[in-house]
């Protein structure tokens, strides 16, 4: 085991940091999509990490995207803007550079590598949520290609994304089989919901999406027809780690801002840092960031070696997002009153973190999940 | 007791204004240190301005006329002078100019250059000691010059005072022919094009004469509180400086910039809003007669140097102090 | 055209105070200014940057910056015998490492470093290697390969200059923050090699051995500036603003306070 990083490795974090502190911390896109900072992401090589060169990415390990993610969640106070970021890159381009054919990435992944085509993934309904496979949304075959309708309900991205990844029912069978499709938004009988409201990560805009006799060329099948419960299979593994990756980063940088605050502010004459209610508040933010990290390692290293971690993504997705929840809710308690008002940014801090037990599968699923595979080791 | 040296010191006074105050209160520092002062002056003829010398503590004037103020024409007449007279210690004005001559003439010589001091002492060994801020932490370096026989520093304006000697000393005014075949020729290949004379500088620097200067840091953090500032700097006289940081940060201009590597000035009250105190600001105010420090942090050092300290929000304080002019 | 940039690496918390995690080393904010306006030549015309440094071996990552905002190649004078140079040493070490680079029209260099503060080694360095010298630039206005135009300015005037190349221009200001460097840039920068030649490459005439050439040494370091101590004014923020405007004004009564 080597747990340093490489000088290439520092380098990519810090300029990672300094490219977010300067361009996406502006408080008027907090609760807002901004397509400039967007813009800005993709010149500055955020995108394609982890994509080959030959569609203009970095072609860097697991391990040092998983490190620069970290940073940029540490770095970057919009998670909302994280959030965008990271559908596009795990659950969508991600999706088509590893599983799709050729013909797919040729066509899509430079277009989306360089931040010209937005992707989004496109898994829940209004009837399926948890139970993603009693999924109604189906397509049926013909000559050319695939009709498909359905509605997609919750998808993150929605509004701005060119390109879905669309699950829908191909075989009625018992059990039923199921087939991904990449569809452009172009396409006809494609139709974006209104944007919905939601408690946090207001600068990812989320909407309904409806698919209306959806003519899909037979290209664009992602991975191979009725394998598409692999595939999410697949699509989740990677959404669990790296949309969670990030969240590490932040619960570092809410722990330094209660550390600094408990420091210097006095109440009874003492640093209110030397109640121990408080200090020990800090110390398991510390030891939470601690744990969330080795586990990151360890992830990084297996995806490095090409193996799964379907059970170390389910036991990383809950860990890290009880603490990240619990380290927000904490923080507030440290800033007292200070926390619970809109001039500092520990309320939205808190209303964003709260969704990540949902999202990715919630976390009563992932605990089932992580039961279930024990039978199997 | 005092020791002072034998040797002769140079003055090199501004080429454009012979007795500015600037050059004065070299001459004046140098008088402390050693009996013979040479005030060096390459330019034009003006005998009333370099027998003004004389009365702050010049023993002698070396003059060179040179209708050109190219600076690479000065520098060349003025190694010639060093290879001629052979100094003990030169002093340089820390303006474009002096810095310029400083730097050309101690490589060229090969001499220790202690760059914009602070003070010049000799201890007991018969040495100069040159002393300036190092680094951004609070301490100042002593520093000696060692392998070279000339010593060269820069001063910048407003460190030293200036002092009218009540007794009037012999004028003696040498003038210095330089070889002219011997000039260096990089003049020619520089050609002015243009020269553009803004009077809104000339005139515009009695602020570093204020009575009271409020000094602007990091700590300002924001514009809305610079404004702040302002209003009440305009209601009780004061003139608005800052710090490096807060140059850098945008909050005021660099010409306003107190310290290291801004100007020096000396206030009968400086308030300091929002700045830490590092030594680089501290040794541009160390002559101010009253320092007042607000600043949030307990642990500031400039509370090690001020007369009175307030440890309180700044913006509060602001706020306070904005209704009670 | 060949341009030389000189720069320094500098300690990041001396460039941004507070806002440091790990102690690392930044291009001195002058000196990136020089190297942002070598660049904005390259934009225009074809040309050349080479950047050169001195410095020790933990400034690599300088050196690769420099390469990633569009450096072509990158020097690295480093040797244990130049820890603690002071401007003399500096200059002499510079101009060897350039007279090694070899042909170059023009030499960039910031007006001074935010740890020395001392404003010399410019000049000096034109002074060596006896090509002529403007400081104060404010910018480079026009340029051919025989000559470039450039804006001075001074605290009362300024001027708009005309030299003949070879030279070398000083500027005046400073940049803090440098143009983004995208992750792709910056990973062609690390595969890049760095030239790094020490003492022995660099052909010092027998007389000069480093740091042993120094013409200044440090011999105390002290905390000088006067130590008061200060009256710390208490109360309410009302009471003590009350205070502090008594001493501006001159009413403060020290004796029967608090």
């Amino acid at each position: 085991m080597d747990f340093s990083m490489s000088q290439e490795q520092n380098m990519f974090k810090r300029e990672t940091i300094d490219f977010i502190r300067n361009n996406l911390n502006l408080e008027e896109f907090y609760e807002k999509y901004s397509p400039e900072m967007w813009q800005k992401v993709a010149e500055f090589g955020l995108l394609g990490i982890t994509i080959g060169e030959e569609y203009g990415g970095l072609n860097e390990s697991y391990l040092t995207a998983a490190i620069i993610f970290e940073a940029f969640g540490y770095a970057c106070k919009n998670n909302g803007f994280t959030f965008v970021i990271n559908n596009h890159i795990w659950v969508s381009q991600n999706l088509i550079y590893l599983y799709g054919a050729r013909f797919l990435k040729d066509k899509y992944l430079k277009l989306m590598v360089s931040g010209e085509r937005i992707g989004a993934i496109a898994i829940t309904e209004v009837e399926a949520g948890s139970d993603a496979l009693s999924m109604h949304a189906r397509a049926e075959k013909d000559d050319q290609g695939y009709v498909l309708n359905g509605n997609k309900m919750f998808i993150s991205n929605g509004p701005i994304a060119d390109i879905f990844i669309v699950f829908a029912v191909t075989e009625h069978s018992q059990p039923k089989k199921i087939t991904a499709f990449v569809v452009e938004r172009e396409f006809k009988g494609v139709k974006i919901g209104k944007e919905i409201g939601k408690m946090g990560l207001n600068a990812c805009p989320t909407s309904e999406v409806i698919f209306n006799n959806c003519y899909i060329p037979k290209e664009n099948v992602l991975g191979q027809y009725n394998q598409g419960e692999l595939l999410l299979t697949y699509a989740l593994e990677w959404e669990r780690f790296y949309e969670f990756v990030p969240h590490i980063g932040v619960m570092q940088r809410i722990m330094e801002q209660c550390s600094e605050h408990v420091r210097t502010r006095k109440q009874f004459g003492i640093i209110i840092g030397d109640n121990q209610s408080l200090s020990h508040k800090i110390a398991e933010m510390k030891v939470a960031i601690e744990m969330s990290k080795q586990m990151m390692y360890k992830i990084a290293w297996l995806k490095d070696c090409g193996k799964t971690a379907f059970t170390e993504t389910s036991i990383f997705k809950l860990y890290v997002s009880e603490n990240y929840i619990k380290t927000c809710r904490d923080a507030l308690q440290i800033f007292g009153a200070y926390g619970y008002t809109k001039e500092y940014d520990i309320e939205r801090e808190l209303r964003d973190a709260l969704a990540c037990s949902i999202y990715s599968g919630t976390n009563e699923m992932q605990k089932n999940t992580i039961y279930k595979m024990l039978s199997f080791i | 007791m005092r020791i002072i040296m034998d040797n002769d010191i140079w003055v090199i006074c501004d080429n454009l204004k012979y007795d500015s105050d600037h050059s004065l209160q070299l001459i004046t520092k140098a008088a402390q240190l050693s009996l013979k002062i040479t005030a060096i002056c390459i330019g034009k003829l003006n005998s009333e301005a370099m027998e003004r010398l004389f009365s702050y503590g010049a023993t002698k004037v070396l003059y060179s006329e040179c209708e050109n103020d190219n600076i690479r024409v000065i520098a060349s007449i003025l190694k010639q002078m060093i290879i001629s007279y052979n100094p003990g210690m030169i002093m340089f004005l820390s303006s474009s100019a002096g810095k310029y001559l400083a730097s050309v003439s101690s490589t060229y010589f090969e001499s220790g250059l202690t760059a914009d001091c602070i003070d010049i002492a000799i201890d007991i060994d018969n040495e100069y000691v040159f002393s300036r801020a190092a680094l951004n932490s609070s301490v100042i370096a002593k520093i000696k010059c060692q392998n070279s026989h000339i010593r060269m520093c820069t001063v910048k304006r407003n460190v030293f005072s200036i002092i009218l000697l009540n007794m009037q000393r012999k004028v003696d005014i040498e003038r210095f022919e330089y070889a002219k075949s011997s000039i260096s020729d990089k003049k020619q290949v520089i050609e002015k094009l243009n020269f553009l004379t803004y009077n809104k500088y000339v005139n515009n620097d009695n602020w570093m004469a204020a009575k009271i200067v409020f000094a602007i840091g990091r700590g300002v953090s924001n514009k809305s509180n610079v404004d702040l500032i302002k209003r009440i700097a305009l209601k009780c006289g004061a003139e608005i400086v800052g710090t490096r940081a807060a140059v850098e940060e945008n909050l005021i201009k660099k010409s306003r910039q107190v310290g290291q590597s801004g100007v020096n000035i000396c206030p009968n009250i400086y308030v300091g809003l929002g700045v830490s105190g590092a030594s680089q600001h501290m040794v541009g105010i160390k002559n101010a007669k009253m320092i007042i420090a607000i600043n949030s942090d307990e642990n500031a050092p400039i509370f090690q140097y001020a007369d009175y300290m307030v440890v309180d929000d700044l913006k509060t304080i602001l706020t306070e102090l904005n209704t009670l002019f | 055209m060949k341009i030389i940039v000189c720069v320094k690496a500098v300690r990041q918390e001396l460039v941004f105070i507070n806002k440091v995690q790990q102690s690392t080393y930044v291009i001195n904010p002058y000196d990136l200014l020089a190297l942002q306006n070598a660049i904005n030549i390259k934009n225009t015309e074809a040309c050349t940057i080479d950047c050169i440094s001195m410095g020790p071996d933990s400034i690599r990552e300088v050196l690769v910056k420099c390469l990633a905002l569009g450096s072509d190649n990158a020097y690295w004078l480093n040797d244990k015998a130049f820890a603690g140079a002071d401007t003399i040493v500096t200059t002499y070490v510079l101009s060897k490492g350039i007279s090694k680079i070899g042909e170059y029209d023009l030499i960039i260099c910031g007006e001074q470093t935010v740890d020395g503060e001392t404003g010399q080694v410019g000049i000096g360095l034109a002074e060596r290697l006896n090509i002529p010298c403007i400081t104060n630039v404010e910018e480079i206005i026009d340029f051919t390969d025989k000559y470039i135009i450039v804006c001075v300015k001074y605290e009362d005037h300024e001027e708009v200059l005309k030299i003949q190349l070879p030279a070398l221009v000083v500027f005046k200001n400073f940049k803090l923050i440098s143009n983004t460097v995208s992750l792709l840039h910056l990973k062609k920068a690390q595969r890049k090699e760095i030239v790094r030649w020490s003492s022995n490459d660099l052909c010092f005439e027998k007389n000069w051995c480093g740091l042993a050439q120094a013409k200044t040494r440090v011999v105390n370091v002290t905390p000088e500036l006067i130590v008061k101590e200060g009256r710390l004014i208490s109360g309410n923020a009302k009471k003590k603003a009350v205070v502090i405007s008594q001493l501006i004004q001159g009413r403060f009564d020290a004796d029967n306070y608090g």
